[in-house]
């Protein structure tokens, strides 16, 4: 080959060369752009948020970066948040995936509630993050409590006016202010047992409104829940026997002392005799009780109409009725079961049902003793 | 024994002539007032055997009128009258030392003849 032809070649590859580098050049650009894009398109949903969000090093607690609106919630600047320790804010706080109505401390050391979610662990630039994301509950804590309030008043209100109802219906009952004759006797003693209903449903609202909203607080004491089993059952001795059904007792000899709010058990209790006296025609009701060493398990059972597999679900919730029987007896509201779910849920317990239809039911409740 | 005389305050008028109906048809003395003040009033004039107070009227509450009467005396019974249970009401007049807790919603002769009862025992032992 002759020498110039050598350097044509060698040129020519040069020239090549540097095509393919001018290429990648800006294909690396391209890369570059997308990708800032791309941060920036993440930035930009990362502060807009409406919940605040902290990605955290997990080791060091020290808080990696943060978006606008975290830094609104808590009063810092990304530059302050950068060197304060998160248990500062809030304490164990990588530890938990979801946890609801947290305390968290803003700078000037005012306190607001956030439900908080963390992610799993992932790596950024060799640290290990969790991102976590704030939502701020101040506005749904007080819709909760007006909601609260509100239902206080309302039922005050209805329940002054039905007491005046109920009592001048008594009065007249008892013949007080004169003689009344069988029929009048008859029609008023049926207007009397409906404004209890009344009084009851109103109860059993105030009871369940509080029950979702957290509103019911427990307060715990030592009972023995033996005899407070034995207390309950014989308030329903009347109603037993006016059904001729039989009545069962199954429990243990000695005292068990359980730590439980005891209105609140004593009212689940009676609901459920109440559901096993009503829903059954004959045969009987018993009611047992179980020492289960941490655990203490009670249930409710009876022979009577049962539910079927298809209700079995919806028990729990509210106003579901199932068996309601048309004609006489005490027509209930769908409640008594979503409020001694309620309760129980809020004991740390568990509440299950067995059912056949036409051959009985059996609630059962397992409660922490402590 | 003659007649008990007792003190009923409700600002609900139509309530108080139902109850003071149903205390006299149990041998009671009715006396009435209206609001705090004129119960704390009444308490000093009439000298009644017992009282029943409305916890919930506007003005003075039935928590401040029964501090008040317990400023004055530790031993006359006060019975609350309330619309509703609420526990923490419950807790504020034992802690004032109320003598009991009716529900307005509930059978009021019972509630009467217990009242009467603990009024019995209540001057028995003053004996
Ligand atoms: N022991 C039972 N046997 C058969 N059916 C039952 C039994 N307990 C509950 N149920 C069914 O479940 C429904 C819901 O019960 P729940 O106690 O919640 O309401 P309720 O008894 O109808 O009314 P409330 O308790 O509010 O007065 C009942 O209407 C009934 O159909
Ligand atoms: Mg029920």
């Amino acid at each position: 080959m002759k020498e110039y032809e050598k350097n044509e070649e060698e040129i020519k590859r040069l020239r090549e060369r540097i095509a393919a580098f001018e290429k990648s050049e800006s294909e690396h650009k391209k890369i570059e752009e997308a990708l800032k894009e791309s941060e920036q398109r993440f930035r930009v949903i990362f502060d807009y948020a409406n919940d605040g969000m902290l990605l955290t090093d997990i080791k060091s607690k020290k808080i990696y970066t943060a978006n606008k609106t975290i830094c609104q919630m808590l009063g810092y600047s990304l530059e302050e948040l950068k060197k304060i320790d998160v248990n500062d804010m809030h304490p164990s706080h990588s530890n938990i995936a979801e946890a609801r109505n947290i305390p968290v401390k803003r700078k000037d050391g005012t306190v607001f509630y956030a439900d908080i979610k963390c992610s799993i662990p992932v790596i950024l630039g060799g640290r290990t993050c969790v991102i976590c994301i704030f939502r701020d509950i101040t506005t749904q804590k007080k819709i909760d409590e007006l909601k609260d309030e509100f239902i206080g008043t309302v039922s005050h209100e209805l329940r002054s006016p039905l007491s005046i109802i109920k009592e001048g219906i008594s009065l007249v009952l008892d013949e007080i202010p004169g003689k009344i004759n069988e029929k009048q006797s008859k029609i008023l003693k049926t207007a009397k047992s409906n404004v209890d209903r009344l009084a009851r449903i109103i109860n059993d609202l105030l009871d369940i409104s509080k029950i979702e909203s957290g509103g019911l607080k427990i307060k715990k004491e030592a009972l023995d829940i033996i005899s407070m089993m034995k207390q309950v059952v014989s308030s329903f001795k009347l109603a037993i026997k006016d059904k001729r059904l039989a009545l069962k007792v199954d429990l243990p000899e000695k005292e068990i002392i359980v730590h439980v709010d005891p209105d609140m058990i004593t009212q689940v209790i009676s609901n459920l005799v109440d559901n096993a006296i009503r829903f059954t025609e004959k045969g009987h009701v018993e009611v047992s009780v179980k020492d289960r060493e941490a655990l203490i398990e009670c249930s409710v059972s009876d022979t009577g109409i049962g539910i079927s597999r298809d209700n079995l679900p919806k028990l729990f919730s509210k106003f579901q009725q199932f068996g309601r029987i048309a004609g006489l007896g005490r027509r209930g509201t769908g409640l008594g079961l979503s409020i001694v779910k309620g309760i129980i849920d809020l004991h740390g317990g568990k509440v299950g049902v067995e059912s056949e239809l036409g051959k009985g039911t059996k609630v059962t409740f397992i409660l922490p003793k402590k | 024994m003659g007649k008990r005389k007792v003190l009923v305050v409700d600002d609900e008028i139509e309530f108080l002539e139902l109850l003071r109906l149903r205390l006299e048809a149990n041998n009671y003395d009715v006396v009435t007032a209206l609001d705090g003040d004129d119960a704390v009033a009444k308490v000093k004039k009439e000298k009644p055997d017992a009282v029943l107070l409305d916890i919930l009227m506007p003005g003075m509450d039935g928590l401040e009128v029964l501090r008040r009467i317990r400023q004055e005396d530790n031993k006359l019974p006060v019975f609350m009258l309330t619309a509703f249970s609420s526990k923490e009401r419950v807790k504020l007049a034992n802690e004032f030392n109320a003598s009991g807790f009716i529900l307005k919603t509930s059978d009021l002769q019972k509630e009467i003849a217990n009242i009467t009862r603990a009024l019995e025992k209540h001057q028995a032992n003053d004996i």
